[in-house]
């Protein structure tokens, strides 16, 4: 039997991060995010589409940015299955070039096993496309 | 001002059968093609069994009765205005393909803020053995006046 779990709840302290991980997007990746989740709304896809609507290009889906996110909490934990609960607010847009960090840190070890942790996604200049994020994990 | 009187609407219930290669396509649109979502060999070694859907592919499953919402005809929110804010996801299971999953959700709130109206959407996802699969709640915030008539 292989175990997908890599973390023990008695190993992780309050305080601590986990490990970032980076990503620079661009409009393929749109595209393609685009067909494979169904959400063909064009501000993502055409860049005239986006022009109209006064931004300066297309940009991520908010929805894409966050399943990154999530990717960088159950690379820590192991099991995507023991992801609980996520949640974010989606903010600053991330543009073709934009190179985004994905990170996270533990804030509290609540009963049953279960760890809570501030979730964020930040651009280079330093806007934050992902605020007030929120995850809770189970850890054996 | 979106009208208050549409706070309760229901959508739905939604049928969704998840598709294995739909699962694996949105796990390499997601830059994370892990082996527990797209390798059967290896995820038969696991306790899953089979491979598993990635949590976020709820966006697939758990949001459409959300989209329903945004193009309701008597509801008439304004698209242009409108931005996703938040989205929360709460998961009670794992989503293996061939599940048969029914979504079903209703319009949580309308409030205002400012200058900005909050149309929060919440829906659920129970799969073919009547198990809870995912809660979720999502936060839309339509700028300058929320209804598009």
């Amino acid at each position: 039997m292989i175990e997908l779990r890599k973390l023990k709840y008695d190993e992780v302290n309050v305080g601590d991060e986990i490990p970032s991980y980076q990503n620079t997007w661009d409009k393929m990746t749109g595209i393609i995010y685009a067909g494979a989740s169904g959400d063909f709304n064009p501000i993502h896809v055409d860049p005239d589409i986006a022009k109209l609507s006064g931004q300066p290009n297309v940009f991520a889906h908010g929805l894409f940015n966050m399943a990154l996110l999530g990717r960088t909490i159950i690379d820590w934990i192991g099991d995507p299955g023991d992801l609980k609960k996520f949640s974010v607010q989606f903010r600053a847009r991330v543009f073709p070039g934009d190179t985004v960090t994905f990170k996270g840190r533990v804030v509290e070890k609540m009963e049953g096993n279960m760890v809570r942790l501030e979730v964020w996604a930040e651009k280079e200049n330093g806007e934050l496309c992902l605020k007030n994020g929120e995850a809770v994990v189970y850890l054996p | 001002m979106v009208d208050h009187k549409w706070i309760g609407k229901t959508y739905g219930p939604l049928k969704y059968e998840v598709g294995r290669e739909k699962m694996k396509e949105y796990a390499y649109a997601c830059k994370d093609p892990r082996d527990i979502y797209v390798n059967e060999e290896f995820a038969a070694q696991t306790k899953y069994g089979d491979i598993i859907a990635m949590p976020n592919f709820a966006a697939v499953y758990g949001l459409r009765g959300a989209g329903h919402m945004l193009v309701d005809p008597e509801v008439k929110l304004n698209l242009i205005m409108l931005v996703h804010g938040a989205q929360e996801f709460e998961w009670y299971g794992v989503v293996k393909p061939g599940d048969v999953l029914t979504e079903t959700g209703k319009i949580a709130d309308i409030y205002e803020k400012g200058n900005l109206d909050f149309v929060i959407y919440e829906g659920e996802v129970h799969n073919q053995k009547g198990e809870l699969v995912l809660k979720a709640r999502s936060t839309f915030i339509i700028t300058g006046g929320g209804s598009g008539s």
